[in-house]
């Protein structure tokens, strides 16, 4: 057996591609499997963000590969002539997200399936196009879904419409987490395992500093915090490598125990 | 952060009990090869003795510490967590893991309209009451601690599911025909609504507090029976005990800082489908 996690988890001459590389959460992602050995696709709509976040990778693991990849989820040519630049890969993360806040009053149509796209349909559409390449490796497929694709916001918390989370989120995320299940059992033979994970509260940067939402944010979990972005590495290193060689079909919320009470 | 930092256990103190198990003696190895100091607690201490100095030995220095506890015993459990404090000051990481076998295998093993009251409360006693016992003496000590602690506790994939009686048509095990008791199921249900509860209890000390399911573990059944099991898993096998050891490595370290009150299932997908 493997004795220690650091041969479990080592991903050296892996490739891993990471979809809202660039992002708040997306740029944590992609540091830890760095750290842990893999080379890195980047991929995002905004090609000047995924080029900086390419650089800022590069200064920090110089020994592996970066590669930044123009993406729009929206988009099936997007998406398929993305996996023509790519021609091996090991794991693949859906973890993009954009969208606007709404209320249930005030989501349009369009709003609304504008989420769904992004958040739901595009995970089913790059993990059609990945399928022969992460089998061909016995590759992971890790799903970024939400507390909210499995709990309901407190509408409380959102007095400020500036911060409303939108119903479509949560109708997106849900799917997301029966899709993971349902993959780890038709993918199951094709030696590819899929997982999901939970986030609970990690606002960005900006929304922190209105320390009263925080304080009302914080108080919903019994950890009485908000989470950031490098507490959601732990978490990428054992569901995107053999650390977790018998778990698929998982879910792990990484919430401060939001869901448990 | 560095994750070599950030799963390390260095500096740690661990104690595990049923260290000595199938899955126990994973675990042990597992924490030291990362790091931690890790005193192997079982009922068992030779077994206990012999495998920290096997592990002690690859190491090459004296990571693991067997320790005898008695999990159905209150004041057994008292004088180990009194022995390791004093000798270690602290204890960071708690691997709350052992479950007795019924000294009677066929009363455990009998079916329900007959099962005695007697063996569900022997069950009950060494299934879940001692899991109360080693979490409130342990959680004592965390809670005074600055650093607070981890607490994993062991359920099990019969916590959250119901067996397919049907796999046990044929299969064989510890030399006789067995099956999944209804004792079992309702005590690693209980560890799980004990995991939650401590979590938010505890939750202002900086104690996390998680349990891990592990899918049934391969150790001796026969051939049938492995492969009736392994038949119901989308990953096509049964567990193995190193299966276990990157969820809890994940659980014991700072790896999971955000992490309490959750139920990490490593059952090769079998509760997925």
């Amino acid at each position: 057996m493997s004795h220690s996690l650091n041969e479990l988890q080592n991903l050296n001459g892996k490739t891993a591609l990471v979809t809202g590389g660039a992002g708040y959460l997306g740029m944590a992602m992609c540091e830890v499997l760095a750290e842990l050995g893999s080379n890195i696709i980047i991929a995002s709509r905004n090609l000047d963000k995924v080029e900086t976040a390419r650089e800022k990778l590069k200064i920090k693991f110089p020994d592996i590969e970066v590669h930044s990849l123009q993406l729009d989820l929206l988009d099936d040519t997007s998406i398929k002539n993305l996996f023509h630049n790519i021609n091996s890969l090991d794991i693949l993360i859906n973890n993009a997200w954009s969208g606007k806040k709404n209320s249930f009053e005030s989501i349009s149509n369009d709003d609304w399936e504008y989420d769904i796209n992004l958040s739901l349909n595009s995970v089913f559409k790059m993990i059609k196009h990945a399928k022969p390449l992460l089998k061909k490796n016995k590759g992971v497929i890790l799903n970024v879904s939400s507390m909210y694709g499995h709990i309901a916001p407190d509408y409380r918390l959102y007095n400020n419409d500036n911060y409303v989370n939108p119903p479509s989120y949560g109708a997106a995320k849900a799917g997301v987490i029966q899709f993971t299940k349902y993959l780890a059992s038709f993918l199951a033979p094709e030696g590819i395992r899929v997982n999901c994970i939970s986030p609970g509260a990690f606002p960005h940067k900006e929304t922190q500093q209105d320390h009263e939402f925080m304080e009302r944010l914080g108080s919903k979990n019994p950890l009485n915090r908000i989470g950031y972005p490098d507490e959601l590495k732990g978490v990428v290193a054992l569901l995107c490598t053999n650390a977790s060689s018998y778990m698929t079909g998982q879910n792990i919320c990484v919430d401060g125990g939001w869901g448990i009470w | 952060m560095d994750l070599k930092n950030l799963f390390s256990l260095k500096g740690e103190v661990a104690l595990v009990t049923g260290g000595a198990g199938i899955i126990g003696s994973a675990v042990v190895e597992g924490l030291a090869y990362n790091g931690a100091t890790v005193i192997v607690a079982d009922i068992d201490l030779k077994r206990a003795t012999d495998l920290a100095n096997k592990i002690n030995e690859q190491l090459n220095e004296t990571t693991l510490h067997p320790i005898k506890v008695d999990i159905t015993d209150e004041d057994s459990i008292k004088s180990m967590v009194n022995i390791i404090v004093k000798k270690f000051k602290k204890i960071d990481i708690l691997h709350n893991n052992a479950a007795g076998k019924s000294n009677d295998l066929n009363a455990f093993f009998e079916k329900f309209e007959k099962y005695s009251l007697d063996q569900w409360n022997e069950i009950m006693n060494t299934d879940i009451t001692s899991m109360f016992l080693v979490a409130r003496e342990v959680g004592n000590v965390m809670s005074q601690q600055s650093t607070g602690g981890s607490i994993i506790q062991t359920s099990s994939i019969y916590g959250i599911m119901a067996p397919d009686n049907r796999i046990y048509e044929g299969s064989n095990y510890l030399g006789r025909q067995i099956n999944t008791p209804a004792i079992y199921s309702t005590a690693k249900a209980g560890v799980i609504g004990l995991t939650k509860y401590l979590a938010t209890y505890w939750a202002d000390k900086g104690i996390r507090v998680n349990s891990i399911t592990p899918g049934g573990v391969e150790s001796g059944q026969n051939e049938q029976f492995i492969k009736n099991y392994s038949n119901r898993v989308p990953l096509g096998r049964m567990a193995k005990a190193e299966d276990m050891v990157g969820a809890i490595v994940y659980l014991a370290s700072n790896a999971s800082s955000y992490v309490t009150g959750q139920n990490l299932i490593v059952d090769g997908g079998l509760s997925a489908w």
